[in-house]
């Protein structure tokens, strides 16, 4: 996906540089760098070049629309809910158990959005019973008990840790 | 050529030269470097085989001249394109974790340091956008839920 | 951000914990609520205190929704995790003659030809041959096992009943080096057809089905005949089969 392979290789290692470009490169590492960098764009192009040169399949702006709408969602909507759900968190949940409140929630949002469209009703069609077959809402309630489950076992041995080590 | 590149740009004001928006915008400690290269390793690896499987998948079904594909094992296409949709959702939490450590990066200030570095943030806007597209259409293609008009596999592909 | 410099320096996890609850307790303004205070990650990592998830916690939940949503989705391909499959699209046995379906016989509007009783399956090699349905029935009949995986994803395993392939073509003196294509009764559409070269064309397990799992093919799977080969991707087992011509 998303031009793995030669393509994005140098863009992720961009992406996980700790330092900014130019600072102190060996003329290896730069030589490095520069096919990377060059491999990435090629990339970039050729997948550019494909999606233009179909635009009866790929209805370019509607693709366009799709590419910078997730990234739109995802910057706009999603990280400041996140935000909020955290700061929230912070004020209602005590520390000892706040960890596992968090961890379980990052479980559930993940698994409830790959899901989404499923529990949600979407998508299928009505003379196709085979595809999305199950009752996805009883489906997800059960895996999010679960994993909640797994919290609240997490949290109770905590608490029983931190009485065994007495208040201090 | 390097030296031009790597040139700093005039150092901008005092105010816009640090962090992020407001200080402690983002007080959390896992916006961090460790987090973020560890998420990216996994997803490396998962993006990394979903994409060689997806490439497998589409030159079964659109096959060059010299590519002849063998009939066995019978389970072949099985196993690959298994992966290819697991390792699709298993890389959802992967993405958005990652992202969310690499967060407060994008209002890094400055914005731009050189115009190298100008041009390595603007190519993480397309794999960015890609990534995100290629899971969510991935998604919304598996559940048959076509809400968008272009072409899945032939899009999936170019995008990839 | 980089690691608390007091955290970094090492101690047994214990102490830490302990030190950390201690903490904890004192911990009062909105600021220190924000930095202080870890766990999960028993500064094991060296993570500094926060205000919940460790670093190494976030790792922890970050592989655990993996894993959750592995288990839950990876039954739609592999039979071993069926019994958890609670959030794929698909589930293996659910559909008609416990398979599932791609693409219906409406959708693909080959309904009415499809059941039409004056079908008949040609093949077009050097020799044109062509057969009724009581021929396509009498003809010696082979049962392979095979898995039908769609490029959504999911797979399942079947019993398949029919013709070889290769019977056929070599019935209507094809060459076994030839690339053929395999036409369905659908009058439009991307997947209407699709070639088979000479590796699944030849193999004996390919087979021109009429049946499956022990009964005549339903129609939403492909009913006369279909065509079902090794290693090959869901689109291109084509349905509803009526040409097969040397290419």
């Amino acid at each position: 996906m998303s031009g793995d392979g030669d393509g994005d290789t140098g863009a992720r290692a961009d992406a996980d540089a700790p330092a900014p470009a130019g600072a102190g490169l060996s003329v290896g590492g730069f030589a490095l760098r520069v096919v990377l960098v060059a491999a990435g764009l090629a990339a970039l192009g050729y997948g550019v070049d494909g999606l233009l040169t179909m635009p009866r399949a790929t209805r370019p702006s509607n693709a366009a629309a799709w590419l910078i709408g997730g990234i739109v969602v995802h910057d706009v909507l999603l990280v400041p809910a996140t935000m909020l759900a955290g700061f929230t968190l912070s004020r209602l949940v005590r520390a000892p158990y706040r960890a596992v409140v968090q961890g379980a929630l990052i479980v559930s949002g993940a698994v409830a959005l790959m899901s989404l469209p499923l529990w949600r009703g979407y998508g299928g069609s009505v003379d196709n019973p085979s595809v999305n077959p199950l009752p996805y809402g009883r489906n997800l309630a059960i895996v999010l008990g679960a994993v909640w489950a797994g919290a609240a076992l997490l949290m109770i041995g905590r608490a029983v840790r931190a009485r065994r080590t007495g208040p201090g | 050529m390097a030296r031009m590149l790597s040139g700093r740009l005039p150092d901008p004001p005092a105010a816009v030269r640090r962090g992020p928006p407001w200080a402690g915008a983002f007080p959390s400690t896992l916006h961090d470097q460790r987090v973020a290269s560890l998420l990216g390793i996994a997803l490396g690896i998962t993006f990394g085989t979903c994409f060689l499987t997806g490439l497998v998948s589409h030159f079964m079904q659109h096959p060059p001249n010299w590519l002849s594909w063998p009939s066995r094992p019978v389970w072949l296409y099985r196993v690959t394109q298994g992966l290819h949709v697991t390792t699709g959702l298993a890389s959802v939490p992967l993405l958005l974790v990652k992202l969310w450590t690499v967060y407060p990066r994008l209002w890094e200030r400055p914005p731009v340091r050189s115009v190298t570095h100008a041009l390595e943030r603007l190519t993480l806007v397309p794999l960015i956008a890609g990534s995100i597209f290629q899971l969510a259409t991935g998604i919304a293609n598996i559940a048959q839920w076509y809400r968008f008009h272009f072409f899945f596999t032939v899009t999936h592909y170019w995008v990839a | 951000m980089s690691a608390a410099p007091e955290r970094t320096a090492g101690g047994r996890e214990g102490n830490l914990r302990r030190e950390g609850d201690r903490r904890r307790e004192g911990a009062g303004g909105a600021e220190q609520d924000l930095e202080d205070q870890g766990n999960l990650g028993n500064g094991r990592d060296g993570a500094p205190p926060t205000g919940g998830l460790t670093r190494r916690g976030l790792a922890v939940a970050t592989g655990t929704a993996a894993a959750v949503i592995v288990a839950t989705t990876a039954g739609q391909a592999v039979p071993a995790l069926a019994p958890l499959d609670l959030l794929a699209p698909r589930r293996p046995d659910l559909g008609p003659q416990g398979l599932p379906v791609n693409r219906t016989a409406r959708a693909a509007r080959v309904a009415v030809a499809a059941r039409d009783p004056g079908y008949r399956l040609e093949v077009v090699g050097t020799r044109r041959v062509g057969y009724d349905l009581a021929q396509l029935h009498a003809l010696p009949s082979h049962t392979v096992r095979l898995p039908i995986t769609c490029v959504e994803g999911w797979s399942a395993d079947a019993t398949w009943h029919g013709p070889r392939l290769r019977d056929l073509l070599d019935a209507a003196l094809i060459p076994v080096d030839a690339t053929i294509r395999v036409e369905s009764l659908e009058a439009h559409g991307g997947y209407r057809a699709s070639e088979v070269r000479p590796a699944h064309a030849r193999d004996p397990l390919t087979l021109l089905a009429t049946g499956l799992n022990g009964a005549d093919l339903e129609l939403d799977h492909g009913y006369p005949a279909r065509l079902i080969a090794p290693d090959r991707p869901g689109v291109l087992q084509t349905k509803w089969v009526h040409r097969v011509v040397l290419l």
